[in-house]
């Protein structure tokens, strides 16, 4: 379940693996409790059925391991395939942004009017 | 070579550092983060406060008196743990835990309290006891039976002076999932961190009425 935990499984589902050892480890309180009160037979049968039922939590676990690593590793590989099309989309971005800026300053250049300005005379 | 313009050259500056950015990004996305790994562990009166542990603000506990407290832990280990919260009977001679070497306190065992617990997830219980028997012998009292959440236990005879200072321990106990087995407290790391608690208390001969 640990392994299942690692690979990145949903947290639901983990919840309901984890409800589910719970009661596993209530059958066994209750197992031990009736050892203790001398009822040997309804022990044994309830700590069967935990063992059944542990199985069944770590077959569960396993797949659900399976499907979380299988995710998690589909999803590094579409984060890192990721990357160069960001670069890809922030480089083309760059280009015609410093294109357009070039523009307007050139456009602005242009617009420019060549006055005399006019100083106050020094007095002497 | 064919030279490179201007914009060719520019173009290419901007697409390697955009690209050692975002791989950067990535990496830090993909990677779970480094967090500290602890339990918490706590008792809290019968209102559900640190308060009123005792009936009536009274450590005097006679015989047949319920004493109602919460026993709660919280996992903020990151991951999915198995936890056991076991409770036992001292006195003030009975070596507590050690939480430099992580030894558990040699007290008996009262009762275990065992749970799966969720990363983040608290659990909280009641703690329910009564003392059911004593047995005097001189200045000496031993709690020779007492009921925990409605299961009686023999102790294994915790004796006190006068019934003078008993205290029912809380240890906290994990699955060590390199070995498989339960140990006192949990391992963060290549640390070994322990977590208990204790409250004091008298037993006295007098019956509830």
């Amino acid at each position: 379940m640990r392994e299942a935990e690692v690979a990145g499984a949903d947290e639901d589902q983990l919840r309901v693996l984890v409800e589910q050892l719970n009661s596993i480890v209530w059958m066994i309180e209750r197992a031990e409790h009736l050892l203790l009160q001398g009822d040997v037979e309804g022990a044994s049968a309830q700590a069967e059925r935990s063992v059944e039922a542990s199985k069944g939590v770590v077959l569960q676990a396993e797949q659900l391991r399976e499907v979380a690593s299988e995710r998690t590793y589909f999803g590094k590989v579409f984060t890192f395939a990721m990357v160069p099309v960001a670069a890809l989309l922030v480089t083309v971005g760059a280009h015609y942004g410093w294109k357009w800026w070039r523009r307007r300053e050139i456009d602005r250049m242009m617009r420019m009017e060549i006055r005399e300005v006019k100083e106050p005379k020094e007095e002497t | 070579m064919a030279k490179l313009s201007e914009d060719m050259k520019r173009a290419l500056t901007i697409f390697i550092s955009a690209t050692v950015v975002f791989s950067m990004l990535a990496y830090v996305s993909v990677t779970p983060r480094p967090r500290e790994q602890f339990f918490q562990i706590y008792v809290l009166g019968e209102t559900k406060m640190a308060e009123r542990y005792y009936p009536n603000n009274n450590p005097n506990i006679p015989l047949g008196q319920g004493v109602r407290w919460h026993v709660g832990a919280t996992n903020f280990m990151g991951s999915v743990q198995y936890v056991v919260i076991r409770a036992k009977l001292g006195n003030s001679t009975i070596r507590a835990p050690d939480d430099v070497s992580h030894t558990p306190s040699p007290a008996p065992v009262l009762l275990e309290f065992r749970r799966v617990l969720m990363n983040n997830e608290t659990w909280e219980f009641p703690f329910i006891w009564v003392i059911k028997e004593v047995e005097t012998g001189g200045d000496r009292v031993d709690i020779a039976v007492l009921e925990v959440n409605g299961v009686e236990i023999r102790s294994g005879r915790v004796g006190a002076l006068k019934g003078h200072n008993f205290r029912i321990l809380l240890e906290l106990w994990t699955l060590d999932p390199e070995t498989g087995i339960l140990m006192f407290g949990w391992r963060a790391g290549v640390e070994r961190r322990v977590a208990w608690l204790q409250i004091w208390f008298n037993a006295t001969l007098s019956r509830l009425s």
